[in-house]
């Protein structure tokens, strides 16, 4: 594991909700369209279904169903960030990717209180550029779902049947 | 740090070179043991067996030593001489000696194993290498050997034991060997090297080559290149290297044996053993996933250029060169399927290679537990997914520990019943259409119903009064809880851990069967598929959802009639003449699909499962069939029963592979045993 102490020094800048967030660049893979991934009975929620990208499947994952964010309207744009996860391909859905931004030079801060976040502990600060925040994800925990979640996993195992013929 | 880089580095190259050939070599070992094993018990020991597993012991010292792994180059060097007296008649071959060769395969596979695991080997093999020492017979260097002073004390320091070796072995066998020495440009030494080596290849086995930087030679480099030539003497070498600033010395040493060791057909290193026994290339299986996956890409993008050339033909259908195109497109997507077919099939390996390793578990459990038993294999040249092989292993060594445990009896058991002294285990495989059916067999007790079933009761898996038929005791050997419960070998003979074996061979989309007679043997059918990644598949349609459901799994498909449709509790089923065949609705096992546009009552189904436990899964029509790379969804995703995969048909979305036979099964293991 890389030492903590280690500051990432290129990210990726995109909105959410007309929120700025950042991740890490060095572990992302590439940013693709949004479109709609076939959903995979059983997922957790915020799983959103699977795509094909180039003869792989990318786990699609709704960024604002992770981050307690209200649900993205049907027909709007969005874009999915794809990381390469223990040698699979796990893509973040978001509204729009912004672009790049060094760290460097940007003072990184403790998450400030005040801005009233959902989940907390799966942000690693904020970095203040004047008066605007951008808020740094831990892109790892953001995608391995809450721990509360967790723990309401969808069991395994078919649904009762849905009622359709009678 | 850097050091620690260092050694992953090592690690790494080690893997690369080492191992892979050393288990092939190791593997190949093990069945050469397991022949002598049943040679021996029939008396007929052929010294051309011998000599093979000579050869082989050979080649993986020359592996060790060259990846610098000092025990195991000792140990095999050790075992190398074993084997030189065993094939010379020097020492007789006799049980304890064959059981010390197997002790001492056992420790090198160990030692390999240790490699791969930690890069290195800690264990010394000190007792294993005493025991192959004390078997009789002059150590390492014999009396005899022929003596190495003449050589320049320089150049013998710089060589490794085994390159002394092969020197001492190439003298024994009166070839000449050959100082070369070349004095060269310290810097930019290389490609003079290179040309010497070049031009010395095919007509010399080089040995060592050996730099030194003489005092008051500043700026040159000098190399000794010490060589064992073939027919050729040190002047047709001398020939070869002209122009280099090469001088060439033979080196005279006198012969010290007479043609005692020649006559008797020693090992003889010639250019075809040096260019290793394997015609295959070694490629990580993760470049071949790759290739896999980029073949797949590029049939998608063919297919998006097909329909892209259909719509154009469809605007003018007139226009000759639209005709064309469509045309090569056509043949372009031909010869991706060709060469996805290969791509899939560089992926497969003989089952051989698992068969071999099951034989040492074989020689090794029979031994300890005073058993004698002969494995046979059969269809060996059977080919499988190296994915699918490398997970089959596990149940396999479990079903075949299970059949010396439990079924083959010791050997006054047998005696006493009638039967041949040795039992008899039989691995065998054929191919049935895109699967591998594997039987492992033993001519042992063989399953005894009334014991299952007084077995079950008492682990509460079966009521007092329910009497099993005997298809029924053959399936509650497999219930979770069966054999957990306690000891069986005295029961049904039968049983260990076999709930977790069927578990693991339905993870792979395979199946397991037993049958058995009573007092003469067990069958255990393993069924998988040869490959996960490339099937044949019909697409269907379910509630505006498209499934792929793999070919293979599918007995029939059905245009229902709503006639013969009813409900039964909460069951539906479908009259056939047969009998009535239980439906199952897509939207239960895969719910999301878009509610149902009319109330009309489904119009197909597709059949899945074994005879007995069919399912007919019902859709709403076929969209047709075609072959699919099913790739692994995310293992966020991966447990749900009945799920294959996923795959992409060219339109960039994913369709869901279906596993008919694990929704049928799940389907029924609710109900197994009540």
């Amino acid at each position: 594991m890389a030492a903590p102490a280690s500051e990432p020094d290129r990210l990726l800048t995109f909105a959410i909700a007309g929120r700025a967030f950042a991740v890490d660049l060095a572990s992302i893979v590439e940013v693709i369209r949004y479109r709609p991934p076939t959903p995979v009975p059983g997922a957790d929620p915020g799983v959103e279904g699977i795509l094909p990208l180039r003869g792989r499947m990318v786990t699609v994952i709704d960024a604002r169903r992770r981050l307690a964010l209200p649900a993205r309207e049907t027909a709007s744009p969005a874009q999915v960030i794809v990381v390469r996860e223990d040698g699979e391909l796990v893509g973040l859905v978001v509204d729009a990717v912004t672009g790049v931004a060094a760290a460097a030079g940007e003072a990184r801060e403790p998450l400030p209180g005040a801005l009233g976040v959902s989940r907390p502990e799966v942000y690693r600060g904020v970095l203040r550029r004047g008066a605007e925040y951008t808020l740094l994800l831990d892109l790892e925990k953001v995608l391995q779902g809450g721990a509360a979640r967790g723990a309401t996993r969808a069991d395994e195992g078919p649904r009762p049947p849905s009622g359709g013929g009678a | 740090m850097a050091e620690s880089e260092l050694d992953r580095h090592e690690r790494e190259r080690l893997k690369r070179d080492f191992l892979p050939e050393a288990e092939e070599i190791l593997d190949a070992l093990a069945g050469d043991l397991r022949g002598l094993d049943r040679s021996l018990a029939t008396e007929r020991v052929s010294p051309a067996d011998i000599n093979t597993i000579f050869r082989r012991v050979h080649s993986l010292k020359g592996l060790a030593g060259m990846a610098g792994l000092q025990a195991i180059t000792d140990l095999a060097h050790d075992l190398e001489e074993l084997l030189d007296r065993l094939r010379m008649g020097r020492t007789a071959l006799a049980p304890p000696v064959l059981e010390l060769l197997e002790d001492a395969l056992e420790t090198l596979f160990r030692m390999v194993r240790e490699v791969a695991e930690t890069g290195a080997t800690s264990l010394e093999a000190s007792a294993v290498r005493g025991r192959l020492r004390a078997s009789g017979g002059p150590g390492p260097c014999g009396p005899d050997a022929p003596s190495l002073d003449a050589l320049d004390p320089a150049i013998r320091a710089a060589l490794s034991e085994f390159q002394e070796h092969r020197l001492r072995e190439a003298l024994e066998q009166g070839r000449a060997v050959v100082v070369i020495r070349l004095r060269l440009p310290g810097e930019g030494f290389e490609p003079a090297l290179k040309e010497a080596l070049g031009r010395l290849h095919g007509e010399a086995e080089v040995i060592s080559t050996v730099p030194s930087a003489e005092p008051g030679s500043e700026g040159t480099l000098n190399f000794a290149i010490l060589v064992v030539s073939g027919a050729a003497g040190a002047a047709s070498l001398a020939e070869r290297l002209r122009g280099l600033p090469a001088a060439v010395e033979p080196l005279e040493i006198p012969a010290p044996r007479g043609a005692a060791g020649a006559a008797e057909g020693p090992v003889t290193l010639e250019a075809e053993d040096l260019k290793g026994f394997s015609t295959s290339l070694r490629v990580p299986v993760a470049r071949l996933d790759d290739l896999l996956a980029q073949v797949a890409d590029l049939s998608i993008a063919a297919a998006s250029l097909a329909r892209a050339t259909a719509r154009a033909r469809e605007a003018h259908p007139e226009e000759r060169s639209v005709r064309e195109a469509e045309q090569g497109v056509r043949e372009l997507a031909a010869r991706l399927r060709t060469l996805q077919r290969s791509a899939v099939d560089a992926r497969l390996m003989p089952l051989e290679q698992v068969f071999g390793r099951l034989g040492r578990l074989v020689a090794r459990t029979a031994r300890a537990s005073g058993k004698e038993v002969d494995l046979h294999t059969l269809g060996g040249e059977n080919e499988l997914d190296k994915a699918m092989m490398d997970r089959l292993v596990s149940p396999l060594v479990h079903l075949v520990a299970n059949a010396l445990d439990h079924g083959v009896e010791p050997p006054e058991e047998r005696l006493a019943a009638g039967k041949s002294r040795r039992g008899r285990l039989v691995l065998s495989a054929f191919r049935r259409g895109n699967r591998v059916v594997i039987d492992v067999s033993d001519d042992g007790r063989g399953i005894v119903v009334e014991a299952v079933q007084g077995r079950a009761r008492s682990s509460g898996l079966l009521g007092e009064d329910r009497v099993l038929s005997r298809q029924e005791a053959y399936e509650m050997i497999f219930a979770a809880g069966f054999s957990t419960a306690g000891r069986v070998s005295q029961v049904s003979g039968r049983g260990v851990g076999l709930d977790v074996v069927r578990r693991s061979i339905r993870a792979l989309k395979g199946t397991i069967e037993a049958r058995s007679v009573e007092r003469q043997g067990t069958t255990f059918t393993v069924t998988v598929p040869i490959t996960l990644a490339l099937v044949q598949a019909l697409i269907v349609r379910s509630r505006g959802r498209r499934f792929a459901i793999p070919v293979a799994s599918i007995r029939e498909n059905l245009r229902l009639d709503a006639s013969r449709l009813r409900t039964v509790g909460r069951e539906e089923v479908y009259d056939l003449p047969q009998g009535p065949l239980r439906l199952l609705r897509l939207d239960a096992v895969m719910p999301g699909g878009a509610p149902p546009e009319d109330q009309d009552p489904p119009r197909y189904a597709v059949v899945a499962g074994a005879p007995g436990r069919a399912v007919g899964i019902l859709i709403d029509g076929f969209v047709g069939h075609q072959e699919v790379v099913v790739k692994p969804i995310g293992r966020r995703l991966r447990d749900l029963p009945g799920l294959a995969g996923a795959t992409d048909l060219g339109d960039a979305t994913a369709v869901l592979v279906l596993d008919p036979e694990a929704l049928a099964a799940g389907e029924d293991d609710g109900r197994a045993g009540v």
